[in-house]
């Protein structure tokens, strides 16, 4: 018999307030990564240099440097998968038995967090490219191929808004392999003979072009589409760790 | 390439193994959860501080401003434009001049880097008419390289004005085509993750491949009257007599 009852809603909202107090690592391990690899890249751009030759002269050379934030959104979203699987571990699923507490509100608690640290991550990467912007605005003859917050607020809070869902869509990749592998090792090999069939083979081809599972979300041109299909992808990913976890030992001493 | 393969995957289980020991061992690192708020906090107002920095900047900053046109229209045919009157495009005008002659001119030869149209005219006068057309250029950014092709090409800037031409060199009784200068283009381009643009209005599908071409060469179209003796060289080599085309 409890004095206060509790809802679902609220447990969970409770228990995602501990888990973001608990994990501030994560964010500051994204940060970290963020500031080396701004550091390693900054200074550097893609470059390219053609040169057109004549017997007498070399009469034309291009030299192009390409600088774009593409560095960081690859480590945010390596950074995502890596927290998704990272809160599959036993210590995180034993650490929720420290609260008033079931499986519903502990996965729900484990999604405010992702939507959290994907918002996080979105937002970071975003805003690290008006670091690339200056780096780029020190080089020789800049053209600059992107609008800033100003000129297009639209397309700045989109590019938000894309790495967000990527983010949280990578997290839950993750979170979903990782709980498949809490439930069994042997999902290892499974994972591991899934990825090379797909990758190695020539089954999943169609007209010489793998079928990319990326350009289903990638190629999206409509937001609206876009965004149900990451939810779409969400709640799947979501109801299948949920699955999973319901069918684990509720506590290994 | 099979040593930076095999690095590149080293390194990469180096940082996850690293990623997960520090996520899972933060507690005992003895870092507490103040400090983590600080980081963060104080990551995010750098963070602002340099978006707006990057907005003051590109506001007062003087970009390069490139013409972007369609990559068809690449390859203008000034010989054919000249020789049927056509209109050319004013991008590629270097000059256009009036020289004052005496009634015997000549033409010596000169390297192979122009070509010189020649139309006679029936005025009678000393007045020879010289327009230079310049090279046409054209760099193409985030397209895709030979080995990623299938079709989808960059935005192709003109950067035919950067061109340096060295002018024809006139005298009352002769003129000649000095060498033409090595020309270096060089050009930084900024752009946003191909992914974040998924949405955005001048969306990116390409890769940051970058190129360059050169269309042609330097054209001199003369206007010469007819009462105007000329004298042009006479070479045994078909390709050197091209160079001097009378219209």
């Amino acid at each position: 018999m409890f004095s206060t009852q509790w809802s679902v809603n609220e447990l969970a909202k409770r228990q995602f307030l501990f888990k973001l107090n608990g994990n501030g690592s994560i964010f500051s391990v994204l940060i970290v990564l963020q500031i080396i690899g701004t550091v390693l890249m900054g200074g550097s751009a893609t470059s390219t240099s053609t040169s057109t030759y004549t017997e007498e002269t070399n009469i034309l050379s291009f030299n192009f440097s390409a600088i774009s934030n593409d560095g960081q959104v690859g480590l945010t979203l390596f950074w995502a998968f890596i927290i998704g699987f990272v809160l599959t571990s036993p210590a995180q699923r034993n650490e929720s038995f420290t609260f008033v507490t079931n499986r519903l509100t502990f996965q729900l608690a484990n999604f405010y967090f992702f939507c959290t640290a994907a918002l996080f991550g979105g937002v970071t990467t975003v805003l690290l490219g008006s670091v690339m912007k200056i780096f780029a605005m020190f080089n020789v003859n800049t053209v600059m191929q992107t609008n800033g917050l100003l000129s297009s607020p639209l397309d700045f809070f989109s590019q938000i808004f894309v790495m967000t869902a990527y983010t949280l869509l990578l997290m839950l990749v993750g979170y979903t392999l990782g709980s498949f592998i809490q439930f069994s090792k042997l999902f290892i090999m499974l994972f591991a003979l899934v990825y090379i069939v797909f990758t190695q083979t020539t089954f999943f081809t169609i007209g010489g072009k793998n079928i990319d599972l990326l350009h289903f979300f990638y190629g999206e041109t409509s937001i609206l589409l876009f965004t149900l299909k990451i939810l779409l992808a969400v709640a799947v990913l979501f109801g299948a760790s949920f699955w999973v976890t319901n069918r684990l030992e509720v506590r290994n001493p | 390439m099979m040593i930076f393969a095999v690095g590149a995957t080293i390194v990469l289980l180096m940082v996850i193994v690293v990623l997960m020991l520090v996520v899972k061992n933060a507690g005992r690192l003895g870092i507490n959860k103040i400090f983590h708020r600080k980081f963060i906090i104080g990551y995010l107002i750098l963070l602002l501080i340099f978006l707006i920095i990057a907005e003051v900047m590109e506001r007062n900053y003087e970009f390069e401003q490139l013409s972007i046109v369609e990559g068809e229209q690449y390859g203008f045919d000034v010989r054919n434009a000249v020789e049927k009157g056509l209109p050319i495009p004013q991008r590629l005008i270097a000059t256009k001049r009036t020289h004052e002659v005496e009634e015997n001119f000549s033409i010596p030869k000169f390297p192979d880097n122009a070509i010189i149209l020649i139309e006679r005219t029936t005025d009678k006068s000393n007045l020879i008419e010289e327009t230079v057309y310049r090279p046409e250029m054209l760099v193409e950014f985030g397209g895709f390289d030979s080995r990623n092709y299938d079709g989808l090409g960059g935005t192709y800037y003109d950067v035919s004005d950067k061109i340096q031409v060295e002018l024809p060199v006139w005298d009352s009784r002769s003129m000649y085509v000095p060498l033409q200068p090595s020309n270096t283009i060089h050009y930084t381009f900024y752009h946003d993750s191909n992914i974040l643009t998924q949405f955005s209005e001048g969306r990116r599908i390409g890769y940051s491949y970058s190129s360059g071409s050169m269309s042609g060469t330097m054209t001199v179209h003369l206007r010469i009257p007819e009462s105007i003796e000329l004298h042009l060289p006479q070479s045994a080599d078909e390709f050197e007599n091209y160079r001097i085309e009378i219209l």
